[in-house]
């Protein structure tokens, strides 16, 4: 790892990051983004926000989806 | 027939049969079950997305002009509820949501009294909101003084299939809402939603029962059937029951009676 990379926690997981926006880590990490809600350290962000929010060391990221359910 | 359809949250539906989509084996049989079912209010859940996976998206099976109600399960508190609904608006599919406040994992009774502080805030913020609760008539009261825009009174636990052991408080219930009544968890054959539908509730809904059936397609028919048949049943006026018996043929121009001239 080196010096560059952020830590964060990615939907309850610590990991390691390289600096980039929201949009940046969606697409590296291959999240079908069209589909997906993020909440940023609880408070959700707009799809439109997304490219512009950086991610800062210590950020709480949640990406949430629907999936079958009663 | 115009008095039959179904407005809730200022829209109108002509089903009365909501179908929940967990628990099937495939996405493409869950979608033949909704068509199948003409259900037009089928449920979802928020979950964590994996990333990573070229998973097929739920969305993509379910069919169009159907309205989705993401329900608020895994929420433990008001608060996670709440949460949690905001995210399901968030994804852009409407304002339409189920809460569903579950601390006890045995016999996942809702939580009623974190349900109708969800309900407050919810309705408050302009969502279509559709509690699941323990069948209390006094609380349907305050949900609707909340803002509920329909109540989901529970027949019998979750994937149970035991059908309507809370016949007699539904029934309270039923009377008393001016909001629609949707029974709820528990429905597990066609006879149980006619029952409930018998009673006057205004629509069910049903998951575990159609998906985890042998034909889960067959299975969304027949309940869809069941919850028509038992409405127009209702709206056609039946007569009431009757403990001695009243011939259906007339009892007059029998072979044995004598004319006499």
């Amino acid at each position: 790892m080196t010096n560059s990379m952020l830590m964060i926690r990615l939907n309850g997981e610590e990991v390691a990051i390289e600096p980039g926006t929201v949009t940046d880590l969606l697409k590296r990490k291959g999240y079908r983004i069209e589909r997906a809600v993020v909440e940023l350290n609880t408070l959700l962000i707009s799809r439109e926000a997304w490219s512009r929010t950086e991610l800062k060391s210590g950020d709480c990221l949640e990406v949430v989806g629907f999936v079958g359910g009663g | 027939m115009e008095d039959n359809l179904l407005v809730i949250g200022g829209r109108a539906f002509h089903s009365r049969f909501f179908l929940g989509t967990g628990k099937f084996a495939s996405l493409s049989t869950m979608r033949e079950a909704i068509v199948a079912s003409g259900s037009e209010i089928v449920t979802v859940a928020v979950r964590r997305m994996n990333p990573g996976t070229r998973e097929t998206d739920i969305l993509d099976f379910i069919p169009e002009g159907v309205t989705l109600m993401p329900n608020t399960s895994g929420a433990r508190t008001a608060e996670e509820a709440v949460r949690i609904a905001r995210m399901a608006r968030a994804a852009g599919c409407g304002d339409f949501v189920k809460i569903e406040v579950i601390t006890d994992m045995v016999y996942l009774m809702p939580d009623n009294t974190a349900t109708l502080a969800a309900t407050r805030i919810l309705a408050a913020e302009g969502f279509v909101v559709l509690p699941y609760i323990q069948p209390d008539p006094v609380l349907c009261r305050s949900l609707e003084d909340a803002g509920a825009a329909a109540v989901m009174p529970l027949g019998s636990p979750i994937g149970t299939n035991q059908g309507l052991l809370t016949r007699d408080l539904i029934a309270l219930i039923i009377d008393q809402a001016s909001v629609p009544v949707v029974v709820d968890a528990g429905i597990g054959r066609p006879s149980h939603a006619a029952e409930a539908m018998e009673m006057g509730a205004d629509a069910v809904l049903v998951n575990t029962a159609v998906a985890t059936a042998l034909n889960p397609v067959a299975a969304a028919r027949s309940f869809a059937l069941a919850v028509e048949a038992a409405r127009l049943g209702l709206l056609a006026g039946l007569g009431p029951q009757r403990h001695t018996a009243e011939a259906s043929s007339p009892l007059t121009g029998f072979l044995h009676q004598v004319e006499r001239a």
